[in-house]
């Protein structure tokens, strides 16, 4: 008989249940398995009613992101066997800060309207013919936003957000990193569109850098660092438009890139 | 299955990804908006409906008492599939993955779900899933087993030749009254770019000088 | 931003979802969380060594015998458990928020990005800088 691992699962049924509780299974402790592999055990071998979201099994398609022992995490990329040893149970719960469908399934539809509020698209006030050609664009000019278009919506970030969970206002770390990953892209020409909806008190000034976002984001696209620098940017733009209200709008923002 | 055919011909992946995020969104539009612009649907159809409906409650919601599980024959049909119709096969184990299939699709009729609810219900999606995949499985056997010549990603060690005489064709499969699989074929359109004989090294050098 | 805001609709097959309450001691569950809270509480103590200040300037102002009665008060054991907790807590807030400064300040040189560590040392060079032309000051008689 291989080792074995217990994987302490959440459970809510909406039909049934008022609240979450948890379900203890018992799997093998495989070297190379991830959580997610021990949930997908689970759902075959075991019980079949254990509801979950996953796709790719490779960090590509942000879907099955959830708590690990309390901590947000890809489960496609959390191995098991770091949390073997103690005895104690792997925790399974499902993203923090979000409703909660079923089990593991959280609600994001909150997030998919905030993301469209920021127009993650490149926007362009005058579009070349394709005759004309590409867009062009040095590594430099890449460099700039490439770190930002890494992101996959995978929600971590928010589910280690306490300002999002005290205020689900707040537009959240993926949304405003997603934002400068346009402002930055130098064939870009939104960025004054976008400042409407991020330079409020629900975009970029709801965020208090408690810095969580970052560290948890199994991406590297640093969302803490793109709200901070937009701060910057944002609070520029106020000044100039205060001292200098005849000067185009974004200036500030395009010589950035 | 769709086959937009953006760069001509459909690949998995990079190609079928813009098929479905471009014409899979425009589809879905289409559909939305032709449903607005819809009469009622007729007893008919909610009839046929309901039947569906039915269906899904019977076979997997409301049914107790089967003894397979999905992973169980899912497992089996990718091994089937894999030994049987993989790059390289033969009249014996395509004959064998068919036969597979077939009793794999028998016992599909005795699955058995743990989850009957109606929220979010992974496992109902599963066995729809399951169900299609058998039946594409089996029509992609069935058309290799037609097609007794070699091409492209079908690579028939028993008829290793190409054979444009007979199936420079599209394989199309239909289901009989019965279950089983009915093939006609279709001739392909030739526009601009003959299909010609895929070489490598020495072989396709002398296809370039020959060319020129 | 009622644009953003969710609406929130029940159908037949999402009869109810259930809702975390975040709880009131949410801060104290991670360190990272606490140590976040202190930085934000660390902003009251700046604000008391701000009152320090323009207590200190009103005393001097008013003439040797207000700023004597002034030092005396500094000594009061209370206040200077007070003065020594600020310090501890502005200290920590200027720490902490040198050390997040490459993230809000993308300084680029030459078509490079300026490492992180350059610009905390530049940071810290700085402040030591200018905490060396005090002391002179201050120590010079």
């Amino acid at each position: 008989m291989a080792e074995t691992i217990s994987v302490e699962v959440a459970r809510y049924s909406p039909e049934r249940d008022t609240e979450p509780s948890s379900q203890r299974y018992d799997v093998p402790l495989h070297k190379d398995w991830v959580v997610l592999d021990a949930l997908n055990y689970i759902k075959d071998k075991m019980d079949g009613s254990l509801t979950f979201r996953w796709s790719c099994r490779m960090g590509i398609c942000g879907s099955c992101g959830m708590m690990v022992n309390g901590e947000p995490k890809l489960t496609c990329a959390t191995f098991l066997s770091d949390y073997a040893g103690d005895g104690s149970p792997v925790r399974v719960q499902p993203l923090r800060y979000f409703p909660v469908i079923r089990d593991l399934v959280v609600e994001i539809t909150d997030f998919m309207n905030k993301l469209q509020s920021v127009k993650p698209w490149l926007i362009r006030g005058d579009e070349k013919a394709v005759s004309e050609g590409e867009y062009l664009q040095t590594p430099e000019q890449l460099d700039r936003y490439k770190q930002f278009s890494m992101c996959i919506n995978c929600l971590l970030c928010y589910a280690a957000c306490p300002v999002y969970g005290l205020d689900p206002v707040f537009i959240g770390p993926a949304a405003i990193a997603l934002a400068q990953r346009y402002n930055m892209d130098s064939r870009d020409e939104g960025a004054g569109e976008r400042m409407d909806v991020l330079a409020q008190h629900e975009g970029i000034w709801g965020c208090t850098f408690v810095g969580e976002c970052t560290k948890v984001c199994p991406k590297h696209v640093d969302p803490a660092g793109a709200i901070q620098q937009y701060k910057l940017t944002a609070t520029i733009e106020r000044f100039k438009s205060f001292l200098m209200p005849w000067a185009a709008g974004n200036s500030e923002m395009e010589s950035a890139k | 299955m769709a086959c937009v055919s953006i760069n001509g011909a459909n690949r998995l992946g990079s190609n079928s990804l813009p098929e479905l995020l471009v014409f899979g969104a425009r589809a879905g539009k289409a559909a939305a908006l032709t449903s607005l612009e819809q009469k009622p649907p007729s007893e008919h159809v909610i009839a046929q409906a309901n039947d569906e409906k039915r269906r899904l409650e019977e076979q997997f919601l409301r049914k107790t008492g089967g003894r397979e599980r999905i992973a169980t024959i899912r497992s089996e049909m990718h091994q089937a599939v894999e030994s049987g119709a993989g790059i390289y096969r033969t009249q014996d184990s395509l004959q064998q993955a068919a036969d597979k299939l077939q009793e794999l699709r028998e016992r599909f009729r005795n699955l058995s779900l743990d989850d009957h609810s109606l929220t979010f219900n992974t496992e109902l999606l599963g066995a729809l899933e399951l169900e299609f995949m058998l039946e594409v499985g089996s029509a992609i056997v069935a058309s290799a087993l037609h097609r007794t010549e070699s091409r492209g990603a079908h690579q028939r060690t028993d008829f290793p030749a190409r054979d444009d005489r007979n199936f420079l064709a599209h394989a199309l499969i239909f289901r009989s009254p019965d279950g089983s699989a009915r093939i006609e074929t279709t001739p392909v359109v030739i526009t601009r770019w003959p299909p010609g004989e895929r070489v490598y090294g020495v072989k396709s050098e002398v296809k370039e000088v020959a060319a020129r | 931003m009622s644009g953003v805001r969710q609406t929130v609709r029940y159908t037949e097959y999402h009869p109810r979802w259930y809702r975390t309450r975040v709880s009131t001691w949410w801060w104290l569950s991670r360190w990272p969380y606490l140590k976040f809270i202190l930085r934000e509480i660390s902003s009251v103590f700046v604000a008391w060594f701000v009152v320090v200040l323009l207590l200190q300037i009103r005393a001097l102002s008013r003439g040797p015998q207000a700023y004597a009665a002034f030092e005396h008060w500094l000594q009061i054991p209370v206040i200077v458990l007070l003065n020594l907790t600020a310090m501890f807590f502005v200290t920590f807030h200027a720490v902490t928020w040198f050390n997040l400064t490459p993230r809000a300040m993308v300084v680029r040189f030459g078509g490079k990005r300026v490492p992180d560590g350059l610009i905390v040392g530049t940071n810290y060079a700085a402040w030591a800088a200018v905490s060396v032309v005090l002391a002179w000051f201050l120590l010079r008689s």
